[in-house]
């Protein structure tokens, strides 16, 4: 066997086991679309707080103002936060649920 | 920097220095072990073999090992407290993995302990200034000033790594390939966030130990495995995650990167609503007469990610594992996006 296609021969068995290792890939499209969903949203919650809460006007004085507002703000910002892993915990219920009430439904056809 | 030798030699030591400590001990312990009887029982396999406990004790004493070496390489106190503020923290970590090993914490004494881990860096920080920074770098809003905030979420890093870890280490390999795959994308991230490697950087050494360990615990723990991490292992390597997100100012980054542990350990807790023990709870899966793994569609369990995993049909437990470690990858790929998002934001890209 020439080198060229012992080369070649590695590169398409590093290929195949790649693909292979990646079969799954398509069974857990819900749960990639989880993650996504967890990452755009954080994206999201940082330009919110980057183009919303970080541009409200701060007050020059008395102090007790300014650390009132900057307080006001770090609050509004884990209120996303919040509501973030709220959103996130409802749609793996609803996740779990969906996938449940399929697994009935094939149950009944198959019966 | 590390003045006493160039610094791609200190990081090919930080690699394999934990390495040769594992290398040599996991098979040591490995016996040791299952001399003494400290053995579980693989239920996932239909012969039930006994599997040496505890070998998470070689992770933390390689890391430890090492680290006290290092120590004497790097020349700056800053570094030295960096190193030894990591390695106390899991020392600290791994001591409650083996209580737990032995008397079985309940499910709120463990995290609640895992508060203390955090305790070095504390005091590190307090001692020497530049240790941890409490300003987090996050995509578009760049540099924040948390200061008291974070002081107070600091300890709370730690607990939540640790137990995630703990949550995700149920099949043989899941710990071992799915954390080396979140520390490989933590060292490509600071590198879009910090620069190249020629800038000497302790997080790399921090990371390079830690790859440099897992690899030779992966070797004894994947399928099938010879040698079970324990909660000592797993409270170990979650600490690292969350030690090295505070000291090498990754904090969002690893969190990205740790979303499938996130996901597994969040969905437990609020589907339970509260902290239990394993044994505490309904389990959300069970072996079918082929050895897969199978949702067990009891409503009162859990909702884990190898519950979600199998909700479309029974899988082995190897292929459980891919899934956990597709899961990963995935997550690794937005945590780049994300260092990417916030060197753009710090005016690093233009």
């Amino acid at each position: 066997m020439s080198l060229i296609e012992s080369t070649s021969k590695f590169f398409k068995n590093i290929g195949s086991s790649i693909i292979r290792y990646f079969q799954l890939t398509p069974r857990l499209w819900k749960l990639i679309g989880l993650e996504s969903f967890i990452f755009a949203s954080f994206i999201g919650i940082c330009a919110i707080i980057s183009e919303g809460i970080m541009r409200l006007p701060n007050p020059t004085e008395p102090s007790g103002l300014v650390f009132l507002y900057a307080a006001l703000k770090v609050g509004l910002s884990f209120l996303l936060v919040a509501i973030w892993l709220g959103i996130w915990f409802l749609l793996t219920k609803l996740l779990m649920k969906n996938d449940e009430k399929n697994k009935q439904e094939n149950e009944e056809a198959s019966d | 920097m590390a003045a006493i030798i160039p610094n791609f030699v200190f990081y090919i030591l930080a690699f394999l220095i934990p390495l040769i400590i594992s290398g040599v001990g996991m098979p040591l312990l490995k016996r040791l072990m299952l001399k003494k009887g400290k053995y579980g029982i693989d239920v996932h396999k239909k012969e039930k073999p006994k599997v040496a406990e505890m070998g998470g004790i070689m992770i933390l004493l390689s890391i430890v090992l090492t680290t006290i070496i290092l120590i004497f390489l790097v020349d700056t106190n800053l570094e030295k407290m960096v190193l030894g503020a990591f390695a106390l923290t899991l020392l600290v970590a791994g001591v409650i993995g083996i209580i737990d090993d032995f008397y079985r914490l309940s499910g709120i004494l463990k995290p609640v302990l895992l508060l203390i881990a955090s305790a070095p860096i504390i005091i590190m920080g307090l001692i020497q200034s530049g240790v941890f920074v409490p300003n987090p770098q996050l995509p578009l809003i760049g540099e924040t000033n948390l200061t008291i905030v974070y002081w107070i979420l600091l300890p709370f890093v730690i607990t939540v790594t640790s137990n995630a870890a703990n949550m995700l280490d149920v099949f043989n390999g899941s710990l071992a390939t799915t954390s080396m795959i979140v520390l490989f994308f933590t060292f490509f991230t600071n590198m879009i966030i910090k620069g190249d490697l020629q800038t000497f950087d302790i997080t790399y050494v921090l990371i390079l130990m830690m790859i440099g360990t897992l690899v030779i615990f992966w070797t004894y723990n994947k399928y099938p495995a010879k040698v079970f991490a324990g909660d000592t292992g797993s409270l170990t390597v979650g600490a690292a995650l969350g030690a090295i997100a505070i000291l090498g100012r990754l904090e969002v980054v690893v969190i990205i990167a740790m979303i499938p542990f996130i996901m597994n350990g969040f969905g437990i807790i609020s589907s339970v609503r509260g902290l239990f023990e394993r044994s505490e709870m309904a389990r959300p899966t069970r072996m079918t007469k082929d050895w897969k793994i199978a949702s067990t569609g009891n409503s009162k369990a859990p909702i884990t990610l190898v519950g979600l995993i199998v909700q479309d049909g029974p899988l082995n437990e190897k292929d459980v594992v891919k899934a956990f470690n597709i899961l990963t990858i995935v997550s690794g790929i937005f945590a780049l996006l994300i260092a990417v998002l916030i060197r753009i934001t710090l005016g690093g890209i233009s």
